[in-house]
């Protein structure tokens, strides 16, 4: 699975309408100045982040600089390979200009479960279909 | 996630080498699990008789993939030590899933985890194939 797939799938989660409401956005609703720093490379932290306004800096450290890969804006969902299982973060994310976003950790995962139930549902629909598509992948090679 | 979590569903015990589900089988009365105790090996075959294992430890959901999409097992699982599982109709795992969110996220985590490992053994095969 590419990450644009997985992306996809996240997206299709996380934006179900009942997802985002102002009891969701009071919960885990964060803002940021410019220039801040999310998430650094290297790093091992399952938060994942839903840009509501806003644009972020993709960027890769590239010997002594870093390379901006992508900006992403409203709607957008960043970190989501290592929201529910550990993984090493492998870009730095920083803010461009004023940022709000949701912030959602594992940690948290009840909460979000909580508010939303549907999310939960939508999910797990959508990684089974992902695993199929795979493995019928895999038994046609 | 505890025993206590466990719901809606029934405890059973499975022997070593036991076939739990084959590729192809159409759901039981029972299709999802989740390990208590032992260890499972979820098996895909490839067109080319070759296979690829993938071992599941306690605390770990399977059979769910095909339960929520409805359609037959795409792989096989075997039982490869005395193991304690816990099962549910699909019914009963749409219930136990809504109240415990710990097996709610035991369950996207299986499911993210599996994904991983498919994808960083044969990702670069699927996307050339």
């Amino acid at each position: 699975m590419s990450d644009q797939n997985y992306a996809e799938i996240m997206k299709i989660a996380f934006q179900a309408e009942e997802a985002i409401n102002d009891e969701v956005i009071a919960k885990f609703g964060k803002k940021y100045g410019d220039k801040t720093v999310l998430i650094k490379e290297g790093d091992v932290q399952q938060e994942i982040y839903w840009i509501l306004s806003g644009e972020v800096y993709i960027t890769r450290k590239m010997g002594d600089k870093y390379k901006v890969m992508a900006t992403l804006g409203k709607g957008e969902l960043i970190g989501e390979m290592s929201f529910f299982d550990k993984s090493v973060r492998s870009a730095t994310v920083i803010t461009k200009g004023p940022v709000e976003a949701l912030v959602f950790s594992k940690e948290n995962f009840q909460e979000i479960f909580a508010a939303s139930p549907q999310w939960t549902k939508r999910l797990l629909i959508s990684l089974s279909s992902r695993i199929r598509q795979m493995i019928e992948k895999l038994t046609d090679l | 996630m505890t025993e206590a979590d466990l719901q809606y569903g029934e405890k059973v015990r499975i022997e070593p080498g036991a076939r739990i589900y084959s590729v192809a089988d159409p759901l039981s009365n029972h299709p999802i699990f989740y390990i208590i105790a032992g260890l499972i090996r979820m098996e895909i075959a490839l067109a080319n008789g070759a296979t690829i294992s993938i071992y599941l430890h306690p605390d770990s959901v399977f059979g769910a993939v095909e339960t929520l999409l409805d359609c037959p097992r795409l792989t096989t699982a075997y039982c490869m030590e005395n193991s304690i599982l816990y099962r549910w109709d699909r019914e009963g795992f749409d219930v136990a899933s809504s109240v415990s969110w710990e097996l709610a996220l035991e369950t996207i985590t299986g499911m993210t985890r599996t994904l991983r490992i498919l994808n960083a053994e044969f990702g670069d095969r699927l996307e050339t194939s």
